[in-house]
């Protein structure tokens, strides 16, 4: 498979797993950062009568909850923050007949722009992470609630897919305040630009930053042997890393076979794959 | 037509449809214009500013900036300065925004009739209010939630005016009230967490729901690098890996409630080890722990081994700035036991003015409010009680940012009280449990829209100070129920000494030393000042209350802010966060480990029968080995009866399980330590 295009800047997410109490700030705080309208889970789910609630449930950011399997004393737990993974070599691009999704801009976060999009959901199928949403239903605000939208973000109709964006607004608004001050706005200091998500969160368990630019601190978490990427041979090469002490969190990050060893480290620096 | 211009034609059509952009641009076209309807809603084109706010829906106080266009909040950003949000927006900080326009707002003052509510003015609300209260002289009670405004002296003040009784809602505030003032001393207890070394958290879910949890979990951040070793060591106790244990460097496990009796044990280990405290009552104190609490007691009352008790005695000692934090697990219903013991346990690792102070409280300005510890004096869980049984009178019922209908044990026995109640006020913003069943409800404007204040949160590093001022215009017909009982009380003739809240704040300003215009701004007030009381240790080693009830398992409620408050229900914008572990469909989800479940009878994916010595519930059984053996838990948040579709009827209250024992000797009654029995149903 040919290769993308090159970023000099590669925004990543790098999630400390060992962190994540999965309290669902991140969650909250990036579906009122993104004009997601909040849905009456109740409601929902008896309406949908059978049809599985979770491809109805709009959400950029998914918390699954792990567990090492194990029982009494032995057992351990851990969370995991999902957003669109921004892949390196993205299936979802490859599949999207009208171009409405893209990976085209220095940073390379993956685009999704909602006026191409006609909902045939090609980039749902392809999307190994199951990063993508659809709008089955058309948005609806509670009464009033429609004042409180952001201006950063449009609201999405029915009929289309949607997905996490890294917050692609706030590093607009980041380059605008770096040309403002005087600034190289393609050499933003390290946390100038954060989603909503990274900010909220209480523990930290979110660090954000250019893992290209040594000055940022994800430049060298990405290089830990306790680094790795979700289903990371697939080769699709995402931009978002998880950092875990916790040999088990790492092999359930990419499907390791019982029969298979230990996880390789140490090769995510950004190089492709596949 | 021959064959020949047919196959032709169709081939030059076919050529021509896969050249033609027409198809593609069609299709494009489509896409567009169907997303184009005029009933989308759209977003605004005007520019954003940022504004201070403490979060008064968030119990740890966390500040915030609130992002403004054209005067309406649309959303939440961190606030590095702020001393208790770090940066950070808690759960709750970050749906606040979202509840201005929730659809459960009460959007002007109403009045139940016989047909139901009708709207009223606020003149006639406060007409009424008034008539009641003067005929109800002596006969007024308040129940407050609000643990840190100034608004509290104002109710004070005029309730102490008709000799009414004033209470607060039950919780970590009080509890270490309590602990004080039995210890010999006064003001609130301050944990200097981002100096401590070792933190020993034992029952409290200090990272998310127990004190200045935001800040807590940015010091855990801190002391807790990624990719780097940690400068820390974290460890909790408590019979679920909540969203606190899940992240710290040990669980251990110890039974719901536990927390008194495994803070004795380890003041017992490290006295016998050498340990000692300059305080008064020390010599009393010894002789209580030695005469019981050794580990193989505290063992078999709380379930923490022996060998694990003498690791975490062994690493307290060895530790340069340990700091011991105890609670429910709940964060209410531990009485004031648990803190009595956690204080004597950091008297002795040396703590004492070093993790752990005592700061003043915050310096009373309206008269005739009396003190901070007056008013957390009372318990309000067996004077509603009282109520709903009828041995207690009530002639008006005002509560205050508190759904005593839904938060507290026995929940459907305290909402009877609100109905037996003559006349019952709420001030809620929202129509929840509790004003479900007023006959009047006055709806309080929200933090982004009034005026009001924070003072010191439980577990705060240092006396902290914050001021909130309207940020946003009124969503609804609201007003600042502070400013309309100062109405109130000069329609009663009392002189509380201030035409407006606002006046109030400032008084207080001045009487903390800090400066209004930067108060003004959003800027939080902190001070290094601490009290130099000295503790009396004596009453520290009292037994714990036991467990209530005889059923087969220990019970332990879950708090998870993304479910909401004992205040406030599941906020819209956190919905969609509810995991398939809390809630099946619409029905409550209870957790057990595997070993339970076999001991019970019970298995994966059945519903069970709870019943616990408040009442019963049922849910589904979901086995997981986050959860102690011998204990089943429940999330609270669920069962609402009233709010609005994000949170009315999905699951079921499991405050409903709950009852109160009574702990005469500290005058708070306790239900951290609940037992169920439980049933296939």
């Amino acid at each position: 498979m040919a290769g993308f295009k090159e970023f000099n800047i590669r925004w990543s997410m790098v999630v400390d797993i060992d962190k994540c109490t999965g309290c669902g700030a991140c969650m909250t705080a990036c579906n009122k950062e993104n004009n997601i309208a909040p849905q009456e889970e109740a409601k929902t789910r008896l309406e949908s009568k059978g049809f599985p609630t979770r491809f109805k449930k709009i959400e950029w950011l998914t918390i699954y909850e792990l567990s090492n399997g194990k029982q009494g004393g032995d057992h351990d737990t851990a969370f995991l923050p999902r957003p669109c993974m921004q892949c390196g070599l993205p299936s979802c691009v490859s599949v999207c007949p009208a171009i409405a999704t893209d990976k085209n801009e220095e940073g390379g976060i993956v685009s999704q722009i909602y006026p191409r999009c006609f909902g045939c959901r090609y980039c749902m199928a392809s999307c190994p992470y199951h990063a993508r949403v659809f709008n089955w239903d058309q948005p609806i605000f509670p009464e009033g609630m429609e004042k409180q939208l952001t201006p950063n973000v449009s609201v999405r109709s029915r009929g289309v897919v949607e997905k996490c964006n890294f917050c692609h607004h706030r590093m607009m608004y980041a380059k605008d305040a770096a040309r403002v001050a005087g600034e190289d706005p393609e050499k933003l200091a390290d946390g100038a630009y954060m989603p909503a998500c990274a900010e909220a969160c209480p523990t930290g368990a979110i660090s954000f930053g250019d893992v290209k630019n040594p000055e940022h601190a994800v430049h060298e978490l990405i290089k830990s042997p306790n680094a790795f990427r979700l289903l990371e041979r697939l080769g699709t090469d995402p931009q978002v890393y998880y950092v875990s002490t916790r040999d088990w969190v790492r092999k359930q990050g990419d499907n390791y076979l019982e029969s298979e060893g230990g996880v390789a480290g140490g090769n995510n620096g950004g190089a492709h794959h596949g | 037509m021959n064959r020949r211009t047919f196959l032709t034609f169709s081939a030059g059509a076919t050529a021509g449809l896969m050249i033609t952009p027409i198809p593609w641009k069609l299709t494009d076209d489509a896409s567009i214009w169907t997303q184009n309807w005029q009933w989308n809603p759209k977003v605004p084109k005007r520019a954003i500013y940022f504004a201070e706010m403490a979060s008064k829906l968030d119990p740890s106080g966390s500040g915030v900036k609130i992002a403004v266009v054209n005067g309406n909040a649309v959303g939440v950003a961190g606030n590095v300065d702020h001393p208790l949000g770090k940066g950070a927006v808690s759960t709750m900080a970050a749906a606040e925004v979202g509840l201005l326009h929730s659809p459960a707002r009460v959007r002007q003052p109403m009045l139940k009739t016989q047909t139901g509510f009708k709207t009223i003015s606020w003149e006639e609300a406060e007409t009424i209010l008034t008539g009641k209260l003067t005929e109800a002289r002596g006969d007024v009670a308040m129940v407050s939630g609000d643990d840190t405004g100034s608004a509290n002296e104002i109710f004070a003040a005029l309730v102490n005016g008709l000799h009414g009784s004033y209470y607060m809602m039950p919780g970590e505030t009080q509890s270490a009230h309590k602990a004080l003032e039995l210890m010999g001393s006064e003001g609130r207890i301050a944990y200097d967490i981002e100096n401590a070394d070792y933190v020993l958290f034992l029952g409290a879910d200090a990272l998310e729901s127990s004190g200045t949890s935001v800040r807590n979990a940015r010091v855990f951040s801190e002391t807790h690098p990624t990719g780097k070793a940690a400068t820390a060591k974290y460890v909790y106790a408590g019979p679920v890996m909540n969203n606190t244990a899940v992240v710290c460097d040990q669980w251990i496990q110890a039974k719901p409630g536990a927390a008194a009796t495994v803070a004795l044990g380890l003041s017992r280990i490290l006295m016998e080890n050498g340990a000692s405290a300059d305080a008064k009552g020390f010599a009393s104190f010894k002789q209580d722990v030695a005469q019981g609490y050794a580990p193989a007691h505290v063992e078999r009352e709380t379930g923490v081994r022996a060998d694990v008790l003498q690791k975490i005695a062994r690493e307290l000692a060895a530790a340069k700035r340990p700091l011991v934090i105890a609670g429910s697990e709940f964060g209410q219903g531990a009485g004031a036991r648990a803190l009595m013991a956690s204080l004597g346990l950091n008297m002795l690792l040396g703590q004492m003015g070093q993790s752990v102070k005592i700061v003043p409280g915050a310096p009373a300005v309206v008269k005739g409010s009396g003190s901070e510890s007056e008013r957390y004096a009372a318990d309000v869980v067996p004077f509603l009680k009282g109520v709903a049984e009828g041995r207690v009178n009530a002639s008006v019922l005002m509560v205050y940012d508190a759904n005593p209908a839904y938060g507290l044990p026995q929940a459907e026995a305290m909402a009877r009280a609100m109905d037996k109640a003559a006349f019952t006020v709420s001030f809620s913003s929202f129509m929840d449990e509790t004003a479900e069943r007023a006959n009047l409800i006055m709806p309080n404007s929200m933090t982004a829209e009034r005026y009001d204040d924070l003072y010191t949160p439980y577990g705060a590093g240092c006396a902290t100070y914050s001021v909130n001022k309207p940020l946003v215009k009124s969503a609804f017909n609201t007003r600042t129920i502070a400013d309309v009982m100062l109405s109130v009380a000069s329609r009663l003739g009392m002189d509380l000494g201030y035409a407006s809240f606002k006046d109030v704040l400032k008084a207080k300003s001045v009487a903390l030393g800090a400066s209004w215009g930067s108060l003004r701004q959003g800027k939080a007030w902190t001070s290094a000042s601490t009290s130099g009381a000295k503790l009396n240790l004596a009453v520290c080693a009292t037994p714990a209350v036991g467990a209530f009830a005889q059923g087969s398992l220990a019970l332990a409620p879950v708090v998870k802010h993304h479910l909401g408050t004992a205040t406030i229900a599941m906020p819209p914008h956190s919905a969609g966060t509810v995991r398939t572990s809390e809630l099946d469909g619409v029905q409550s989800v209870v957790q057990m480990n595997a070993k339970t479940a076999r001991m019970s009878g019970v298995k994966a994916g059945e519903t069970v029968k709870l019943v616990g010595p408040g009442g019963e519930m049922t849910a589904k059984v979901h086995v997981s080995e986050k959860v102690m053996t011998g204990v089943v838990a429940a999330s609270l948040g669920f069962g609402h009866t009233a709010w609005d579709g994000f949170s009315k009827g999905v699951g079921e209250n499991a405050f409903k399980l709950l009852a109160a024992a009574d702990d005469p000797e500290t005058g708070l009654s306790v239900w951290s330590a609940n037992r169920v029995t439980i049933a296939t149903a």
